[in-house]
């Protein structure tokens, strides 16, 4: 019935592909916006947490009274004091402290309360933990092993699991992936020649500018409420229910604005310990991390390692392809770092191969958990394809360009998890970032600087089977109010859904309010990740205000007398697209002076509400094939180009260009468009070139920003964005989500650049100066 | 989180003075500020009760007397890599452009002469130029002043030669009048960053166009601040030709640089010799004949 009301739905737009500025812009620039951490509620008090200062250890006592004499101190908790739960996505291990056990530097294992951060701090050292050390994994290979040194989690299974793997008898293993096509052994045996690599991508943070930080108070009526700085609200409500044994409709939510997540404040590492000292003592209590905390003790980008051998013929098509990877997941699954596993696949899907083989190893190790990181482990998996892809080229004498042609999927293809490609314009998106940087024309040197342009391909799914809920309220007045959970943590979430809720009733941006998730009072959002609120929040959106505008398309009808297939509504007004005069204020569909100020809607006020649900196929555990032709929403489909310089006798890189092509569908906002893309290939390119968790024994040592090296706005290269490709059928008004697309071929864009530039790769994230020098130095030595 | 007991604010250095002798060990003076919470909090500063701003007591002029460039301790990093005194003279300059290689605007606009020096931190920039220079530190307490080379005050990783009570109110570059240029270079894992390793060369070219004396200093291959006395030997008397400037530069790596997570000693011993001679050659590019 709905599609009926759409049949306006046409160009030109109103609001739809305008640049607008974000509805949350000036505050967010003025610094009056309101974070989690400028939150304060009388009688708050501080919470702080004692961490582990061991990587792997039993706990043999933990002595809280000197803490607890501490003048100011309002609790001091230890795993014992809360409920003996353990959590995660798809494996339940993490507990609220540690109990036991310790198994990574840093993990929680008291908490303290206190009237001031300075005396939590100060009690944190007066509790006092006996520790037996165990010996410590940190090598995913020997994490691997049948028989390894030790094994993490002895209980895994008493454990809560959604497990694959079990028969392959690997004790630190807990998730496991894995895609079967055709036949590898018998493509190796019929192509021309085996490429084999290994490739290391390395431990980063997401380095969201708001540490990780969270309130929560007991209200009167035994009711909790949390404000977090978190990327999903439903699913911390749920996490705190499980982990807490807390009612869900005890439970509420409430989403400040959100100082950046990338994946990282998807699953809390705080929330249920906060709420624990809340309940406690019986007061607010705030937990805010330090920086250093943040480093230590969030979810990190996991590393991999990916071994890949492909076999290909003569003109560049890959016949077989084999690919593990091993990751290494730290002391606990990571929240949904787990899933990670599973959407690596991202990483290599793009290639059409008839024979393929891949498996993903997810194995503890004693370091801090990894988990979500923008690109969800496809970034990681896409570097290692990427270069290979370059390899390959460069065994053949082919372009590498070309290469890629030969091999990326099509619209209509099965791709090798067996789903059907829709929207796939990876081949013009490649043709169009070798046009934007000028494939083929290379620069001469100049003095120590030699020149080189790389490209590499890509797509990231957004995930299904996921839904989003919209309510949409038409006020007398003239303006729109949008309840939603929608996160927007720097992406101009809220703004995207007020230019669709606008362009349905055609109101004007000013005039529409978009809410910030509180789930007591707006309705359900799968959350703010795999770049999909555009997609699935942004449908239900328009579909709730298309139910709106039924509603008062037909109320009209009664007052106009006409047809209400006649009817359409601009700018409050709802008029006769066959005759323009029958036309009425829709505020005269409203009645007023009720009581004060009152105005209402008899009958029912206009209120339009809708779900979004998005199907799929779920991949089969034998052989990783989708079981229907629909695994995922979409792929957001991107290219990048990159030019490169490299001093030969420093190693420095510099980044003349990066050139991304993206295909969004539709563009809803262009200025939000180009922040995104040009947000996610910057923070690639950062992570390619600089960034680097380095540890020592079993302690961060660059756990601060003096020694987390990122790039700043003098690294920035000159980052041109385009965009192609057709709006997509599912999509509200055709869009993509384009959050996370960039992230993936950037990297190793450059990392094939530096070798067009000195024909030296290196491997292993990330490329820095003293690896290229050495690389160099080697080459020289050995020819 | 460190937090002082008291700041004062007086209004001249001798109230400063007073200040420091009254309370030698639990007063320590404040600048710019932008280093001084760095030190408190990896717990260099559990003594420190009063913290004396030293910003309001008229130390803030670059001036050219006699003897050189007088530059007092609280100006500021902007006002250093702005002025024109030392930006109009080839060999000055560098203080200036070591000043605007230290990128952070918001940091530049309040970190000091004084404290750069004074942070005791052997990867800073300016201090490595200001030792090319050879130039000098006024210091005074209640009773007293005194004048050191600046390569006598640095001593080690955050160790001066500053005694209880002592203020360092002055900067001196002392003028030279040969034909003279110097240059600074500095290398960074980002654009923004610390030093990995910086250098800062000075060289004066006598009337037949010799060198007639160079000055090279590294930063941040060690403790302390190195001065590279066989590059420098090297250069002495010759016509600075490619030849001798890349034997002279080899030369600087002649030692075992500090590894760090951010680059390993054998990465600066390959580095070193790059940054000394391509700074070398800035330096005599420099010069005015
Ligand atoms: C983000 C950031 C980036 C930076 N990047 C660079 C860089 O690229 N290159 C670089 O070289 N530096 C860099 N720095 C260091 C910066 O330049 C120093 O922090 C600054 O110069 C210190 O000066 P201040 O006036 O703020 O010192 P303060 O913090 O005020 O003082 C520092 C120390 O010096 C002492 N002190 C200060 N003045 C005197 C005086 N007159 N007499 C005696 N003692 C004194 C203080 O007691 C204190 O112990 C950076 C710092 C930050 C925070």
């Amino acid at each position: 019935m709905l599609k009926e009301e759409q049949r306006y739905e046409t160009e030109p737009y109103y609001l739809v592909g305008k640049p607008v500025t974000r509805l949350d812009g000036r505050e967010k620039v003025t610094g009056s916006a309101i974070y989690t951490h400028d939150l304060k509620v009388p009688n708050m008090l501080y919470g702080k947490i004692k961490r582990s200062t061991k990587p792997h250890a039993e706990i043999v006592s933990i002595d809280t009274s000197r803490a607890l004499k501490l003048k100011g101190v309002r609790a001091v908790i230890t795993g014992r004091d809360v409920p003996n739960t353990r959590r995660g996505v798809l494996v339940k291990d993490t507990p609220v402290l540690a109990v036991d056990r310790v198994r990574y530097v840093a993990e929680p294992v008291a908490a303290v309360a206190a009237e001031t951060p300075e005396i939590a701090e100060e009690a944190l050292d007066l509790i006092d933990v006996e520790y037996r050390e165990l010996p410590a994994i940190f090598d995913p290979e020997e994490a691997m092993k049948k028989e390894p040194i030790v094994v993490i989690h002895p209980d895994f299974k008493s454990y809560t699991v959604k497990y694959l793997g079990a028969e392959l008898g690997i004790p630190n293993l807990h998730a496991y992936f894995k895609v079967r096509k055709g036949d590898v052994e018998k493509g190796f045996e019929k192509c021309d020649q085996i490429v084999e690599n290994s490739f290391r991508i390395n431990m980063v943070h997401a380095f969201h500018l708001e540490p990780i930080v969270s309130m929560a108070r007991v209200e009167p009526n035994g009711g909790i409420t949390i404000w977090e700085s978190t990327q999903h609200p439903y699913m911390l409500r749920n996490e705190i229910s499980e982990a807490l044994q807390i009612p869900l409709d005890k439970i509420n939510v409430i989403v400040p604005h959100v100082g950046g997540g990338f994946g990282n404040k998807l699953v809390s590492v705080v929330a249920p310990i906060t709420v624990a000292l809340a309940k406690q003592t019986r007061r607010p209590v705030k937990i805010a991390f330090s920086r250093r905390e943040v480093f230590e003790a969030s979810y990190v980008r996991q590393p991999f390692t990916v071994h890949i051998k492909d076999g290909v013929t003569r003109d560049g098509r890959i016949v077989a392809r084999k690919m593990t990877s091993i990751i290494s997941g730290g002391g606990y699954s990571g929240g949904m770092g787990v899933n990670e596993t599973k959407t690596s696949n991202c990483g290599f899907s793009h290639y059409k191969v008839d024979n393929f083989h891949y498996d993903a190893y997810r194995v503890y190790t004693n370091r801090v958990p990894g988990g979500p990181y923008r690109g969800f482990g496809a970034g990681q998996v896409n570097w290692a394809v990427e270069s290979q892809m370059d390899m390959i080229a460069e065994r053949l004498g082919l372009d590498p360009v070309e290469v890629r042609l030969r091999n990326l999927v099509e619209e209509g293809d099965k791709n090798v998890i067996g789903e059907t490609m829709r929207s796939a314009e990876h081949k013009n998106m490649l043709r169009k970032a070798k046009e934007l940087i000028g494939w083929g024309q290379k620069r001469s040197p100049d003095g120590p600087w030699r020149f080189g342009k790389g490209v590499a391909s890509g797509h990231k799914w957004s995930f299904a089977p996921t839904a989003s809920s919209a309510m949409v309220k038409y006020s007398f007045g003239g303006f729109l109010d949008a309840f939603v959970s929608t996160i927007d943590m720097g992406t101009g979430a809220q703004t995207i859904l007020a230019q669709i809720a606008g362009e349905v009733l055609r109101i004007p941006l000013e005039k529409i309010r978009v809410s910030m998730p509180n789930t007591n009072f707006t309705p359900f959002s799968d959350g703010g990740f795999s770049s999909r609120q555009t997609y699935n929040d942004g449908n239900a959106v328009r579909l709730a205000a298309l139910d709106l505008k039924k509603q008062i398309v037909e109320r009209a009808a009664g007052v106009l007398g006409v047809d209400r297939m006649e009817l359409d509504v601009r700018e409050e007004k709802v008029y006769s697209a066959k005759d323009p005069k029958k036309a009425m204020k829709i505020d005269d569909l409203f009645m007023k002076g009720v009581s004060r100020g009152g105005a209402f809607a008899p009958v029912r006020d206009f209120i339009g509400a809708a779900t979004w649900f998005q199907e799929s196929g779920p991949l089969r555990a034998e052989d990783g094939q989708c079981t229907t032709d629909r695994a995922c929403s979409f792929y957001d489909v991107v290219s990048t180009a990159a030019e490169v310089a490299v001093n030969i006798e420093t190693g420095q890189i510099k980044i003349l260009k990066i050139a991304v092509s993206v295909d969004p569908g539709t563009v809803l906002n262009p200025l939000l468009f180009e922040g995104q893309v040009q947000g996610s290939a910057f923070m690639a390119f950062s992570n390619t070139l600089f960034e680097d968790l380095v540890f020592e024994d079993g302690g961060l040592v660059n756990a601060e920003l003096a020694d987390y090296k990122i790039a700043g706005s003098k690294d920035a290269p000159e980052i041109v964005v385009s965009w192609g490709g057709s709006p997509f059928s599912d999509g509200p008004f055709g869009a993509k989500g384009i959050g996370e697309g960039p992230m993936l071929p950037t990297p190793a864009a450059i990392g094939n650049a530096v070798y067009d530039a000195i024909g030296v790769r290196i491997p292993d994230l990330p490329v820095t100066a003293e690896k290229v020098l050495v690389a160099l130095k080697e080459k020289r030595g050995s020819g | 989180m460190y937090r002082p007991e008291d700041i004062l604010v007086p209004k001249n250095v001798d109230e400063v003075l007073s200040i420091l002798a009254e309370h030698p060990d639990t007063a320590r003076v404040m600048a710019g500020n932008t280093m001084i919470f760095e030190i408190a909090s990896r717990g260099l500063a559990v003594d420190v009760k009063t913290l004396v701003d030293i910003t309001q007591v008229g130390l803030g002029n670059v001036e050219e007397q006699k003897d050189g460039i007088h530059i007092g301790a609280t100006v500021t990093l902007t006002e250093l890599a702005q002025s024109k005194l030392l930006l109009g003279n080839p060999r000055h300059s560098v203080v200036a452009e070591t000043a605007q290689e230290i990128t952070p605007t918001q940091i530049r606009n309040v970190a000091t002469v004084g404290g750069e020096i004074c942070a005791g931190m052997p990867f800073f920039d300016l201090p490595t130029s200001l030792l090319a220079l050879n130039a000098k530190v006024k210091l005074r307490k209640k009773n007293g002043q005194r004048e050191l080379l600046l390569k006598d005050f640095i001593l080690d990783f955050l160790t001066l030669a500053l005694e209880p009570g002592e203020l360092l109110t002055e900067v001196v570059v002392p003028r030279v009048d040969k034909a003279s240029g110097a240059a600074f270079m500095k290398l960074g894992r980002t654009a923004s960053d610390l030093a990995l390793v910086n250098v800062a060369a000075a060289v004066q070219i006598d009337a037949s166009g010799r060198c007639e004396s160079a000055n090279v200093w590294l930063g941040g291959v060690g403790s302390t601040f190195r001065e590279c006395a066989e590059t420098q030997k090297i250069l002495a008397g010759s016509k600075l030709d490619q030849e001798t400037v890349g034997k002279a530069a080899k030369a600087a790596a002649d030692f075992e640089p500090a590894s760090s997570i951010h680059g390993s000693s054998e990465y600066k011993k390959m580095v070193i010799p790059v940054l000394v001679r391509d700074c070398v050659q800035k330096a005599e590019s420099k010069v005015r004949r």
